[in-house]
């Protein structure tokens, strides 16, 4: 198997998008200093030495990486790699053994919580509460969420508001959850298996919803397992496996180094 | 937020909370009533009526007293289970899948929880002054006295042992010692799950009734020795050490309280991992 050209921590062979998606503003580009300045606001993600271990086992190990702003990043690996992990670590629902994380500059607290938008892989609804009632909930929690928009994108979806959600199916729980995530106005965007339950149709709506939620002053980090039908929106991607990260490049990087698809790519390195 | 949480948080616990009171309402009632027509055969068979009446009488009044024992239960059982109701939506809202929503709201832990704390300490009270009444209600169906409210406040004044002198400061003492147990059942019900949420890998609930069987246990068997030591050291002023072993029960019944909160406060920031 061929081994991956740059080690953790790796920096942006390339910070250029190869392709990205012409519906969206263009990315900004080049990785961002680690400190912040009065001139240079502090990346949107900072990690340093980020360890998580389970008893004896480790499922994330001296992960450190920077964001910056105006990127949407690919975390890409196989089952058990640690990217619900580092996702969870992040939103602040999981604490690191070790290391440190930074969010706009900020330790992961209720600030931190404030410009993350978190959509996990779980259902969260309770099950008492209509659509409606999650709707006003973020509004009310949310400085930046926005209503209007989140209502307009459940119209879209032909979900019922007044629908409690304990009858919503898998699928459209998922749909709202991203509904809801998307209309924030956030910083940072980490989104677990998106498109991971929804049909293949429905697919195509979730990652355009992405992209409408895509702004220059914010970045995306979604983890998948579907890596042909996330590759055209990605700007860079974080390939991680056994918890070690081995590689953070521009999706680009891939296309030009190694002359193949970033999905070729990444069934190559993760062959059974 | 603090208020935002709390308004969502009773939003959330006032269906329940309604039928487990109305259920706490017409047991008592019914109580009430048994224990009353029990009162009146009782009348009915002293006033000799003939040989044929005294037996149904007392048939009678065994079932009446039965129900009305049933009936007691109940007004116990709705009060304890909206107890267990508002743990279980602790622990769901908090270390299940619902924690994704709850605990990445920027928020601190400690207003998560002072929050879930306030709304289910408000029910749990008035709930437990409730069910007072209601028994004291029964009691005096029984004696005869409905209507005399020095009565009702003196058997307030003691949770299951209805043996309170009638004065003022044992009725206060016992309306204080019975908010100071919802806030010490609460924060310790709290802290119990955290930690078990924490310290648990599998069977993260059967962990949280262990640790609060066994803290609660600790708890009650040191404030036993302490008080048996003082009361037995005290013999000259009984009163006096009756008095402040009470007191200093109440008072580490808040800081058990107090304490149960801050460190599952504490461990919702530092330790707990959704999984």
């Amino acid at each position: 198997m061929e081994q991956p050209s740059a080690m953790a921590p790796a920096p942006l062979p390339s910070a250029a998008p190869a392709s990205p998606p012409p519906s969206r503003p263009s990315a900004q580009p080049g990785p961002q200093p680690l400190s912040a300045t009065a001139a240079c606001p502090p990346p949107v993600l900072w990690c340093q030495n980020l360890t998580k271990a389970y008893g004896g086992s480790v499922a994330l190990d001296r992960f450190s990486i920077t964001v910056p702003a105006g990127r949407i990043v690919g975390l890409l690996g196989p089952n058990g790699s640690g990217k619900t992990t580092l996702l969870k670590m992040i939103a602040g629902v999981s604490h690191p053994t070790a290391g440190d994380i930074r969010v706009t500059g900020l330790p992961v607290g209720p600030q931190s919580k404030a410009v993350v938008s978190y959509l996990p892989e779980r259902p969260y609804f309770s099950r008492s509460m209509r659509v409606r009632d999650m709707v006003a909930y973020f509004s009310d929690f949310y400085a930046d969420f926005d209503e209007a928009a989140a209502h307009d994108m459940l119209a879209r979806l032909g979900v019922d508001a007044a629908a409690p959600c304990s009858a919503l199916s898998k699928g459209t729980v998922e749909k709202v959850q991203l509904v809801l995530v998307m209309a924030r106005q956030a910083a940072l965007y980490l989104l677990d298996e998106p498109i991971g339950g929804v049909d293949p149709a429905a697919r195509d709506y979730v990652l355009s919803t992405i992209i409408k939620g895509y702004r220059p002053a914010s970045t995306i980090i979604l983890s998948t397992h579907l890596v042909r039908d996330v590759e055209s929106v990605l700007d860079d991607f974080i390939l991680l496996r056994y918890g070690t990260m081995l590689l953070h490049a521009p999706v680009g990087y891939v296309v030009q180094e190694k002359g193949m698809t970033l999905d070729a790519y990444f069934r190559e390195e993760f062959r059974c | 937020m603090l208020g935002k949480l709390m308004a969502y948080e009773l939003r959330a616990l006032w269906k329940p909370a309604a039928v487990m009171l109305a259920v706490m309402v017409v047991a008592g009632a019914a109580g009430i009533g048994c224990l009353g027509a029990t009162q009146m055969l009782s009348e009915v068979a002293r006033s000799g009526s003939g040989a044929v009446a005294a037996p149904m009488s007392g048939n009678a009044t065994v079932a009446l007293f039965m129900a009305a024992l049933f009936c007691g239960f109940l007004v116990w059982a709705a009060a304890a289970a909206l107890y267990v109701f508002v743990a279980m939506r602790f622990y769901r809202t908090m270390f299940t899948d619902e924690g994704y929503l709850t605990l990445t709201l920027p928020v601190r832990a400690g207003t998560l929880i002072m929050a879930k704390f306030w709304v289910a300490y408000l029910l749990l009270a008035a709930f437990s002054l409730v069910a007072l009444l209601m028994y004291a209600l029964m009691v005096l169906a029984i004696s005869g006295e409905v209507g005399a409210v020095a009565g009702v406040l003196s058997i307030m004044g003691g949770w299951g042992a209805f043996v309170a002198d009638g004065d003022v400061a044992s009725v206060l003492g016992g309306i204080v010692n019975t908010l100071v147990t919802c806030a010490y059942a609460l924060g310790l019900a709290f802290c119990s799950l955290t930690l078990g949420a924490w310290w648990a890998r599998r069977h993260k609930v059967a962990a949280a009734v262990g640790v609060y069987l066994a803290a609660g246990w600790a708890i009650a068997l040191v404030f036993s020795i302490a008080g048996v030591v003082v009361m037995a050291g005290s013999v000259a002023y009984w009163d006096v050490a009756l008095t402040v072993v009470s007191l200093a029960q109440t008072l580490a019944n808040i800081g058990v309280a107090v304490g149960g909160l801050a460190l599952a406060a504490h461990l919702v920031r530092t330790k707990v991992d959704l999984g």
